[in-house]
């Protein structure tokens, strides 16, 4: 009798404990990401505005206003076709990449160093260096290297054909570094036996690649690759130093859409709206994380 | 057999070539162009500076509060590393390995943060530092890497650790007389010390390279940061002052550069833990 | 919460103020500016330290520089804040959404004393509703065209001037002018005003060359004149620039008028001071056909001020005749007195009196302001998707140049 109520003694100084070891960042998180996740589905059903200080109820009002509006849909395309870009992009270089530097050959160190250098410089920093040598005609370093190879360089930032494009190459070059040493990470957990015996069977490199380490490596491109397409729906600084959006639209994205109706414009419940739709694709790619996520642990065991 | 082996030698020489074109010219591209005059940063490209005008180090800090700005930075980077490391060591411990009602439902709860872009809350954030008074101020930007989706992050990586350590060790401390409290503070968060430089790093990158926050929470130039600062080497009428803008740059790369260089292993380890695999 | 603020004129306070001893009569005063420039924010200091002392009273001034490009959306938000400005300047293009917000008090008493009528009825269209005056130009600054005279004459192209003497200074002239330089030179004939011609500035660039067609974004009542057939002929004559002769800064290319990468370029006269320590000649004069855009900026108070007549009184102080004409040489005048007077002439040391007569006065004399609008935000922003579609070498323009007049129809009327 008395063991037992020692035991219920020891419980609730235990969860007593941990509920204080959670409440600063349950406070935290309430405030700063639950309250404003609630508000902004109430402001999206406002009629807001931050100029004329009005907030008035309109229902759906503002995704009626979505519905019919050319500018939302060529955004939500910009968005797609950027990701859908950046991501194979991305993935495809860093795997190779990662593979090759899992064999630790030579200048794989100094390779190791420097496709990292982007990942600590900030992402103005980077953008802002690019601008300049990304200019048209022979203004810029690139296209000047190129004319003396006799390659007439693009309008790289304004020709609405090359923008995204080019929005897109700065950004891979900037994150490169970080997918490659997550696969690098799984590339140096693989199990050598397996691989060793494979070749000694006769596959050729490309199919060891294909046959052994691909399957194997497969939880992780799976994770990097759903990581890699949420943080794809958020590229603002770049998008606002190179292209400001332009040219004709082509590389406004949601995010750059979001901060342009609440932020230049003013119409914040509008803009609550187009954040509310973000939401729903952020939140639909998670939920595809996490059921293959639990998939793969399971495979795992 | 040796025409083979040159061969591979030269796609090695040929892939470290293009690596060092994208990855290290820029960088040199900028450091060059820091050094000219205004005019020169769109001559062709030279290898070296053509004028080693050095007073651009000196100018950047009188045409705005540049040496402000930087403090800023560092300032809201270490509070917002400092802060988030403390929050979600405790909580990553409590969810870890204190048995509580609820436990499951709230570290749930908290995950939905981690993925949680920025973007999507900013409207209402805005209104509410807005009516905290916190507009115009760093408090937003120091608040927001420490519970944002980074401290979701966190409290996850640190979670994941602690739940990996073996509960003999918890028993003996608790055998020796040790609360709940004592554990975590002596036994547990010593042997965290990867996890610990781990999360720091992510979380100081994060605070460092912030740049939609600042754009909206703050206004007046004396509470910029560097990613705004950067953006500002204007005349009155906004016309760029490229060279100085080059130097600002650099000046704010360099410092983190080196840091990344001198720790290279432990950032490497970070970014290769930074949890896929939990 | 302790606000660090952007520019204390502590010492310039201490100054004036040392005969006043009552220290409970001070008041603190916010000014929201877009310039960093010390001694423009010394001279704006000392207008507010003479105001203090006219009115006995002790003014604790504090300059916020809110950088130009994002200077309505920081100010804004800065409204929203605790630690609002009292005072601001505002610029032309919000200068609609602005009054009708109620962001700015009516400042017709405060100014009652200093001789409204001087301002001409033109320059202060864009600030008033009705009778009520909601803000105070101190800025009418025409757009004029600045050359590289070294250039002109390595080209063996007669300068600006001669082609106005000869009364020959047309944009037909312009274009040819333009392609001999670059042709004879190899340096770009012309930039567009900092480059950003073909997308921030698209108005300022272009609006010169349809205003002398015939063409105009839209008038006083309403109608859209941006895709008439003068208004056509003008931006493909532009275009033709770009693309057929290649002697204009392309879009994307940084090359820069003030660095020597460009023969002439579109600017106002806050820009010279870019100039000082270039070592080659420049001239300067008004744009061919001399139908510039007028680029304005006022000041205002904040409606919601706690001291709202001491701001409004201020507003008002700082842009009358001795204030004003103390500012002349960086910010052209909007009173008609000043610009009249002999002071004006020789206000801007960079500047001789014959430019400042012939170029800038001239300029004023004929221009006039973007046209306004309550929306103007949104407009620029759908009309630019339809202005970017223009920068490729094959564009057709008739075609564009409808579709930007059916986006300003949609608002406009």
């Amino acid at each position: 009798m008395k063991k037992k109520s020692g035991m219920n003694r020891q419980r609730r100084v235990e969860a007593l404990t941990g509920y204080a070891f959670v409440t600063p960042q349950l406070i935290g998180f309430v405030l700063l990401v639950l309250i404003p996740l609630i508000n902004v589905f109430i402001y999206s059903f406002h009629n807001k505005n931050m100029l004329y200080g009005t907030n008035i109820f309109t229902g759906w009002g503002n995704y009626e206003k979505l519905l019919n509006d050319k500018l939302f849909w060529k955004t939500l395309g910009n968005t797609f076709r950027f990701s859908i870009l950046l991501v194979p992009l991305n993935l495809v270089l860093s795997f190779l990449l990662s593979l090759y530097l899992g064999e630790q050959l030579f200048g794989s160190r100094y390779i190791r160093t420097v496709i990292f250098l982007p990942v600590v410089t900030s992402g103005v920093a980077w953008a802002i260096v690019w601008k300049y040598l990304l200019q048209s005609g022979t203004a810029g370093p690139i296209n000047y290297c190129l004319s003396k190879i006799g390659i007439t360089g693009p309008n790289w930032l304004t020709d609405k054909n090359w923008a995204m494009i080019s929005v897109v190459i700065n950004r891979v070059l900037k994150n490169l570094g970080t997918n490659v040493l997550i696969f690098l990470g799984a590339v140096m957990n693989m199990p050598r036996d397996v691989i060793e015996a494979a070749r000694l069977d006769g596959a050729s490199e490309w199919q060891v690649i294909k046959r052994v380490k691909l399957p194997l490596l497969m939880p992780t491109v799976l994770m990097v690759t759903i990581v890699t397409l949420i943080g794809s729906m958020r590229v603002f600084d770049t998008i606002r130093l190179m292209t400001d959006g332009g040219p004709e639209g082509s590389t406004m994205v949601l995010v750059y859409y979001i901060y342009h109706q609440a932020f230049k414009m003013f119409n914040t419940g509008y803009a609550s709206a187009i954040a509310v739709i973000l939401f729903l694709i952020v939140l639909i790619l998670t939920i595809i994380q996490w059921t293959l996520r639990k998939k793969v642990s399971h495979y795992e065991d | 057999m040796k025409i083979k082996v040159t061969g591979r030698l030269f796609l090695r020489f040929l892939l470290i070539l293009i690596v060092t074109a994208f990855f290290v010219y820029p960088f040199w591209w900028m450091i060059v162009n820091s050094l000219n005059t205004s005019a020169q940063v769109f001559g062709k490209p030279t290898f070296l500076p053509v004028s080693w005008r050095w007073e651009n180090y000196k100018e950047i800090f009188q045409i705005q509060p540049f040496g402000r700005h930087l403090f800023n930075s560092i300032l809201v980077a270490l509070v917002g590393t400092f802060g988030n490391i403390l929050v979600s060591a405790f909580s990553g411990y409590a969810f870890a390995r204190l048995r509580f009602p609820g436990r499951q439902v709230l570290f749930i709860l908290l995950l939905t943060a981690l993925m949680m872009p920025i973007e999507v809350i900013i409207i209402p954030l805005f209104f509410q530092m807005r009516d905290w008074g916190f507009n115009d101020s760093l408090k937003p930007l120091m608040l927001i890497p420490i519970f944002g989706a980074q401290g979701a992050f966190s409290a996850f990586m640190f979670r994941q650790f602690f739940i990996t350590i073996p509960k003999e060790l918890e028993e003996a401390a608790r055998l020796d007389g040790l609360g709940s409290f004592g554990i975590f503070w002596r036994i547990m968060l010593p042997i965290a010390g990867p996890v610990i430089s781990a999360t720091a790093i992510l979380a100081f990158l994060a605070a460092w390279n912030t740049y939609l926050e600042p754009l909206v929470f703050t206004s007046s130039l004396n509470n910029f940061t560097l990613p705004l600062s950067l953006n500002n080497f204007n005349d009155v009428y906004g016309q760029p002052q490229w060279n100085l803008q080059m130097a600002a740059t650099t000046v704010s790369i360099l410092p983190i550069m080196l840091v990344y260089l001198f720790f290279q292993e432990k950032v490497t380890d970070a970014m290769v833990n930074s949890g896929l695999k939990g | 919460m302790k606000k660090i603020l952007a520019i204390v004129l502590a010492a310039v306070m201490v100054l004036g103020m040392s005969s006043f001893a009552f220290a409970e009569d001070t008041v603190p005063m916010k000014i929201a500016v877009w310039t960093s420039n010390e001694s423009q924010l010394e001279l704006l200091g000392s207008f507010v330290q003479e105001f203090a002392e006219k009115k006995g009273i002790n003014i604790d001034v504090t300059f916020e520089s809110i950088a130009y490009a994002d200077f309505t959306t920081k100010l804004l938000l800065e409204l929203q804040g605790a630690e609002a400005p009292d005072v601001y300047w505002v610029t032309e293009t919000s200068a609609p959404a602005f009054i009708a917000s109620g962001n700015l008090a009516v400042l017709n008493d405060a100014m009652a004393e200093y001789d409204p009528a001087d301002f001409a009825e033109g320059a202060m269209s864009l600030w008033k509703k009705g009778d009520d005056v909601y803000a105070i130009p101190f800025s009418t600054s025409p757009f004029i065209l600045l050359y590289n005279a070294d250039l002109f004459e390595q080209a063996g192209v007669k300068t600006p001037e001669e082609y106005i003497a000869e009364g020959n200074w047309t944009w037909e002239t312009f274009r040819e002018v333009s392609k001999q330089i670059k042709d004879a030179t190899g340096v770009w004939g012309y930039q567009t005003v900092d480059g950003a011609g073909y997308t921030t500035s698209v108005m300022q660039n272009l609006l010169p060359i349809i205003r002398t067609y015939g063409g105009d974004a839209w008038d006083a009542e309403g109608n859209v004149l941006i895709d008439n057939d003068g208004a056509i002929e003008a931006v493909q004559l532009f275009h033709d620039m770009v693309y057929v002769d290649q002697s204009v800064v392309p879009p994307g290319d940084e090359s820069s008028f003030y660095t020597g990468a460009a023969a002439m370029t579109l600017s106002q006269i806050s820009r010279v001071s870019n100039l000082d320590e270039v070592t080659w000649k420049w001239g300067m004069c008004t744009l061919p056909g001399n139908n510039p855009v007028i680029g304005q900026a006022a000041i205002g108070a904040f409606s919601g001020s706690k001291n709202g007549e001491l701001a409004a009184e201020l507003a008002a102080y700082m842009t009358n005749k001795e204030c004003v004409a103390r500012i002349a040489g960086i910010w052209p005048p909007a009173r008609q007195s000043v610009l009249d007077s002999e002071e004006f002439l020789t206000s801007n040391s960079r500047i001789s009196p014959e430019q400042m007569k012939n170029a800038v006065a001239a300029s004023i004399a004929t221009g006039r302001v973007l046209p306004a609008h309550e929306l103007y935000p949104q407009i620029s922003v759908e009309a630019q998707m339809a202005y970017d579609k223009l920068w490729n070498a094959d564009a057709d323009v008739a075609a564009i140049m409808h579709e930007v007049g059916d986006i300003y129809r949609s608002y406009v009327g």
